[in-house]
């Protein structure tokens, strides 16, 4: 059994009313997409690498859970999910809704979405946080004073795969969408579809994750070599959801094939995989859903444990070449004192120990 | 001039000409094969072909030269060991090309047992060359479609050797209605024996292959001919020429087909600078999911789903990883390892959908999948 982790499940309730999803042969699911269909609001996932992250990082500031584009209304809607809130959280939460509100972000915004002159933020959380946080924003000036702040909370319906969403606090500088969250709230079936845009994955979901989407360049018969080998660059190509940046993915593929090495093998100077022949396709299977159900911890000492295997087998294996006999040969001369000083103790290393002696 | 130098003067309708002399006279068969690839795989097609015939397992060395009329080709096998028992087999192919596929229309006069040899194995090998899929049920209701190109007046009747029987363990190769071999009967009795099953005893009855005859009394018309859900038709006996012209419908067919078949994920990218570093925005603009609405008669349609996609189904090469399972919501990944392709299969009480679990999920994957949908779970499935 896959799952989904509580934050993600809100990036994936969200980015379903963004979502265009048409279905061929009979009636759409009404409900889907319905922030995109009545209002116009599309999602847009930005690929920042890892020096634009740090260079934001430095700013104070951490990539926004989802960033949505209302082009009619030249707006731009910053998303934070909340699937928490604990202490440390409410620090965190209140230095991210600064920064966004800040002048610091705003050349930002503007650089990378020319044309939207307003800016929104969305704070997105679970029925029984959405209290907590509009009493948290209502005790600090900082964040109270600002208009362009709404909460959202979200109700999933058991049985009914649906969720109903409320907004609890602010005003939306959309007043249709103002409106329409204020009379009925939205309704919606979310498609459960994994995508990789959530940066906040753990290690052993992004592998079950990744290592299920590699399984899919894996063909029965192979006509060339190329065929078999899979580049960050062709992944890439094939799932365009995976907003990671490229050292992550390529750390990604590194835990892959180390902790299932029956997918593939990585190469590391060519920064691809090199898929096998004739994969054993239970056994990767199996392995995959162990690797989900682990835990941070167990992942960390999976990876030590597989690592410790292969040193093993390097240091058990026996020199090649010339074997050295004597003890002399074994020994390197510059070990054996020949009265000078250690290197440690140079002239100016000397002078300085006198110095502050 | 060489036997392929002469070969290579042909256009189709010479083609035709002398096969039909080969049918008439010889009493030989004719085979024609639906082969699909995309525009950018069909240029590379000389280059492929060049690999696929430099495998050290490969028997054969494979040329594919242009003829003497647009858009046809000599294809010929060559074996690399040239012996008095094995020869050279050569196959025509029309193609049509549009912006999305390259149609290939195969024609062969050689036998069935070299054609699998030859041209099954090199399109086995290729991605992104397959067989079209037609499917179970189009050849359940093919009257209906050769009436519409052939005229209302004709008589179709319909016979099979063997037939795919999808049961509840494995799929076994058995005769699936209690006729004497090889006698025909109107499509008609063959849909209401395969209603009669399922609304009696629940089985669902699919069909692999089937033989047709058509007659018209009226025009003097009769030819027998049998065709494969895999778009893979041999030509028996009777007028040549008429059946020729149900193959321009059926390539039609086919074409539509695919555009149900593909299922994309559709996205634009923008670029902007920010800290002198160029970003790429990407918006998702649509993905097309396929959704079957769950018919009033079908019973036990989630359970179903569940229990054919819960587990791997290592005789279609698919693997499939359950994401959810909970009353009444059901969730896959499936990867098909056939096509290197995966989609999503999410089933509630009422619906299925399969959405596209990459940018672009191959039209083969999502034709097993319906064709595995129809023949567990509910034989109303279709594209058409």
């Amino acid at each position: 059994m896959g799952h989904m982790t509580a934050h993600e499940v809100l990036i994936n309730i969200l980015s379903s009313t963004v979502l265009n999803v048409v279905p061929f042969v009979s009636a759409p699911i009404a409900p889907s997409g319905v922030l995109r269909e009545n209002f116009g609001y599309e999602i847009r996932l930005p690929e920042f690498e890892e020096t634009t992250r740090e260079l934001l990082r430095r700013k104070g500031a951490k990539v926004p859970d989802l960033l949505l584009v209302n082009e009619e209304r030249k707006l731009l809607v910053v998303v934070e999910c909340k699937s928490d809130f604990t202490f440390d959280m409410e620090e965190r939460l209140s230095k991210q809704v600064e920064f966004y509100s800040s002048q610091d972000f705003e050349p930002i915004w503007k650089e990378l979405f020319k044309g939207i002159d307003n800016l929104e933020i969305w704070i997105f959380v679970y029925k029984g946080l959405g209290t907590k946080i509009v009493r948290f924003i209502k005790s600090r000036d900082v964040l109270k004073n600002l208009t362009n702040l709404v909460v959202w909370n979200v109700e999933l319906i058991k049985g009914r795969e649906e969720a109903e969403i409320h907004k609890v606090y602010g005003k939306h500088v959309d007043n249709d969408l103002n409106d329409y969250m204020e009379k009925s709230g939205l309704k919606c079936s979310p498609p459960k579809t994994d995508l990789l845009i959530d940066l906040t994955l753990t290690y052993p979901e992004r592998v079950f994750r990744i290592g299920r989407r590699m399984l899919a360049f894996v063909a029965a018969l192979y006509l060339t070599e190329e065929e078999r080998k899979v580049t960050v660059g062709d992944f890439r190509r094939r799932y365009v959801d995976v907003l990671m940046t490229n050292k992550e993915l390529v750390r990604c593929f590194k835990y892959l094939t180390k902790l299932i090495p029956q997918i593939g093998y990585y190469d590391t100077r060519k920064q691809q995989i090199q898929l096998p022949k004739r994969p054993a396709f239970k056994r990767i299977k199996s392995r995959l859903q162990e690797i989900q159900l682990m835990s941070e911890e167990d992942f960390k000492v999976e990876l030590a444990r597989i690592g410790k295997k292969e040193i093993g087998i390097v240091s058990t294996s026996r020199p090649k070449g010339v074997q050295k006999t004597t003890l002399e040969r074994w020994v390197n001369k510059s070990m054996v004192s020949d009265g000078s000083l250690p290197y440690y103790l140079t002239v100016a290393s000397v002078d300085l120990l006198a110095a502050n002696i | 001039m060489s036997s392929t130098e002469a070969l290579r003067m042909y256009t189709l309708d010479l083609f035709l000409e002398e096969a039909t002399r080969h049918v008439e006279k010889e009493k030989r068969r004719v085979y024609c094969n639906i082969i699909i690839t995309y525009p950018d795989v069909f240029d590379r097609l000389p280059l492929i072909l060049d690999y696929y015939g430099k495998r050290k397992k490969s028997h054969w060395t494979v040329n594919m030269l242009p003829c003497a009329e647009k858009d046809f080709y000599l294809v010929t096998f060559v074996p690399k060991e040239q012996t008095p028992t094995e020869k050279s087999l050569v196959f025509f192919w029309k193609t049509m090309i549009d912006e999305k596929y390259v149609t290939i229309l195969s024609f062969s006069l050689h036998s069935h047992v070299d054609i699998r040899r030859s041209l099954d194995s090199l399109v086995g090998f290729v991605r992104g060359l397959w067989f079209a899929w037609l499917g179970s049920r189009f050849l359940e209701n093919f009257d209906l479609f050769a009436k519409r190109s052939l005229g209302e007046d004709i008589e179709i009747l319909a016979s099979f050797q063997t037939a795919i029987e999808k049961g509840k363990f494995h799929p076994r190769k058995m005769r699936v209605y209690p006729l004497p071999p090889r006698e025909f009967i109107p499509l008609e009795d063959i849909r209401k024996a395969t209603k009669e099953a399922y609304v009696r005893h629940g089985e669902i009855l699919t069909f692999s292959s089937m033989r047709y005859r058509i007659v018209s009394t009226k025009r003097d018309i009769h030819f027998t001919f049998s065709i494969t859900d895999r778009s893979k038709i041999m030509f028996e006996r009777g007028d040549f020429t008429v059946f020729v012209t149900l193959l321009r419908p059926l390539l039609v067919e086919t074409r539509r087909r695919l555009d149900v078949l593909r299922r994309k994920f559709y996205t634009t990218d923008r670029e902007a600078t920010l800290f002198g570093k160029s970003i790429r925005i990407r918006s998702f603009d649509l993905i097309e999911t396929l959704v079957f609405k769950r018919p009033k008669e079908t019973e036990e349609w989630c359970s179903k789903v569940v229990a054919l996609f819960g587990v791997d189904i290592p005789e279609e090469k698919l693997v499939n990883f359950t994401l959810l399972s909970g009353n009444p919501y059901f969730l896959v990944h499936v990867v098909d390892v056939e096509n290197s392709s995966s989609v999503y299969l999410s089933a509630t009480s009422d619906e299925i959908q399969i959405t596209p679990a990459e940018n672009y999920a191959k039209e083969g994957t999502t034709a097993k999948i319906l064709e595995l949908l129809r023949s567990k779970v509910d034989p109303s499935i279709s594209v058409s």
